[in-house]
């Protein structure tokens, strides 16, 4: 065996960028062109290979119908860690609060899916919903990460369990949402922050239907309930006023979040401001949910919705203020579209439902056409590798000839 | 020797949480010893946390700072990344700082 081919014999295996392929294409011995294209074409047949298998993957699987499952950590970061706790038909268990709360808040989020967005659990197609409950040592947090949610006692003083918030608990759910819808939104910048902002007006409007209120009855908070337990009537974040959920608090001073775009903070921490500047679409949701009065989830909920489906995976605030106008604008009525669009206006962004380059994406996309996008690009590059090899079998040794 | 805790991002983000620091000179020997056990055994294992989820949101970052004789070394790595060293000190850590607030 030639030493090239033993460096590359199982190409699945090899971490090697396309250009280095290119670049051993021009090389004058044919048993590294040889290995260079094989390896192409084997990735390529595995790129092709990798998003068939997908789709079909997806097809074939069994719908579900959202089952929970809950754990307990055990105070450990690892979830490897963890008991079963709590499973879907169980009764409650008598020594656990955390494990009953998150257990009923999951069902409760789960049948506003179901009854109010028309939607199967996070992936429209059952997927499970597995909790883990005390995760760490005083752990200040609650996390979703891609399958599975994870929730800290916290320490008493910034946050108490943090199950014990509705509106947290779909939270973190809503991320799945988002996750399994369009295209998911990129966790940085400003599509982070519609990320963020995303989940926090789906944490409120899972507590505003279960508590059937209005929208002047509800209270547009997120996590008051976890937040500084020594304190009363704060939270972390306000829709209705980000940067007043709490002020001059001794120890965490002023909620820093901005309600208007003239007040947007430009950071690298916190994957640019991610639960910063989420505060401002937030304040436009609520703008346009009192414009749209009555109960946030029948108009305001659906149009919010509706442009989360058609959202780019690289969306920023304009292009997401777009689709809603235009969402609204489809969905109801041009009344409800300019609330919309007033909503926008109030935290400084001008929105109109033209059909902007988000708005096209999204309508391409809604085809399913991106898979045959990307499969027609695939394709393309295995005819680009079939040229190239039937050029270097009529020439050889190409470098030499030059 | 003394060890440092900061938190940022996650639920917390954006928010100024001092940092905390647990002095050994104040603890009992026993405990000690664990402390300096588990700050050893982070320092000589393990640099890199593991593989980052892209899918991770609201994930918290933990930075510890081990310092001794006027030398320090800092570690930071995501909750949903730890190593198993890391998550060592870091329970054993704030299972003391809960102690320290609590007396």
């Amino acid at each position: 065996m030639n030493k090239h081919e033993t460096n590359c014999r199982r190409p699945i295996a090899c971490i090697v960028p396309p250009y280095i392929f290119e670049k051993m294409l021009d090389s004058s011995d044919p048993t590294v062109r040889r290995s260079a294209i094989r390896s192409m074409q084997y990735s390529a047949q595995l790129r092709g290979a990798r998003i068939a298998n997908a789709e079909m993957g997806a097809a074939a699987s069994t719908v579900g119908d959202g089952r929970r499952t809950l754990f307990h950590a055990k105070n450990s970061f690892f979830l490897s860690d963890a008991v079963l706790a709590r499973s879907e038909g169980q009764p409650p268990v008598t020594n656990d609060d955390s494990v009953n709360r998150l257990y009923d808040g999951l069902g409760t989020t789960r049948d506003f899916l179901s009854e109010v967005f028309q939607r199967n659990s996070l992936d429209d197609r059952g997927g499970r919903l597995d909790g883990y409950v005390h995760v760490g040592v005083d752990f200040n947090n609650a996390t979703f990460d891609g399958s599975v949610m994870r929730f800290g006692d916290g320490d008493g003083t910034m946050f108490t369990d943090f199950t014990s918030s509705l509106d947290v608990i779909a939270h973190e759910l809503g991320h799945g949402v988002t996750q399994h819808t369009g295209q998911d939104l990129q966790y940085q910048g400003q599509s982070g922050a519609l990320n963020e902002s995303f989940s926090d007006v789906f944490g409120s409007l899972v507590k505003q239907w279960v508590n059937g209120q209005t929208v002047n009855q509800a209270d547009w908070k997120i996590g008051e309930e976890v937040w500084t337990p020594g304190a009363e009537g704060d939270a972390l974040r306000s829709l209705k006023e980000p940067g007043k959920a709490y002020v001059n608090h001794p120890l965490f001073g002023t909620d820093p979040q901005p309600g208007h775009m003239n007040k947007f903070v430009n950071t690298s921490s916190d994957n640019g401001g991610v639960h910063i500047n989420s505060g401002i679409p937030n304040k436009a949701f609520y703008e346009a949910a009192m414009l749209n009065g009555d109960r946030s989830w029948e108009v305001t909920g659906q149009v919010w919705y509706q442009a989360l489906k058609e959202s780019s995976f690289t969306c920023v605030f304009q292009e997401f203020a777009d689709l809603t106008v235009k969402a609204a604008k489809d969905r109801f009525d041009a009344a409800v579209a300019k609330n919309v669009s007033l909503g926008w206006k109030a935290v400084g962004i001008t929105a109109s439902a033209g059909l902007s380059v988000a708005a096209a994406r999204g309508a391409f996309r809604g085809n399913g056409d991106s898979c045959d996008a990307t499969m027609q690009s695939i394709l393309g590059q295995l005819s680009h590798i079939k040229r190239r090899l039937d050029t270097l079998e009529k020439s050889p040794v190409r470098k030499a000839q030059r | 020797m003394k060890i440092s805790l900061m938190e940022s991002g996650g639920w917390s983000a954006g928010i100024s949480t001092p940092g905390q620091t647990l002095e050994f000179s104040e603890l009992d020997e026993e405990s000690a010893q664990e402390g300096r056990r588990l700050a050893e055994q982070l320092m000589s294992h393990s640099t890199s946390p593991t593989d980052e989820n892209p899918h991770a949101r609201d994930d918290v970052e933990f930075t510890i700072r081990v310092e001794e004789r006027g030398a320090s070394r800092e570690f930071t790595m995501k909750s949903m990344a730890l190593t198993r060293e890391f998550a060592d000190l870091l329970s054993w850590l704030k299972q003391q700082l809960k102690e320290k607030r609590h007396d």
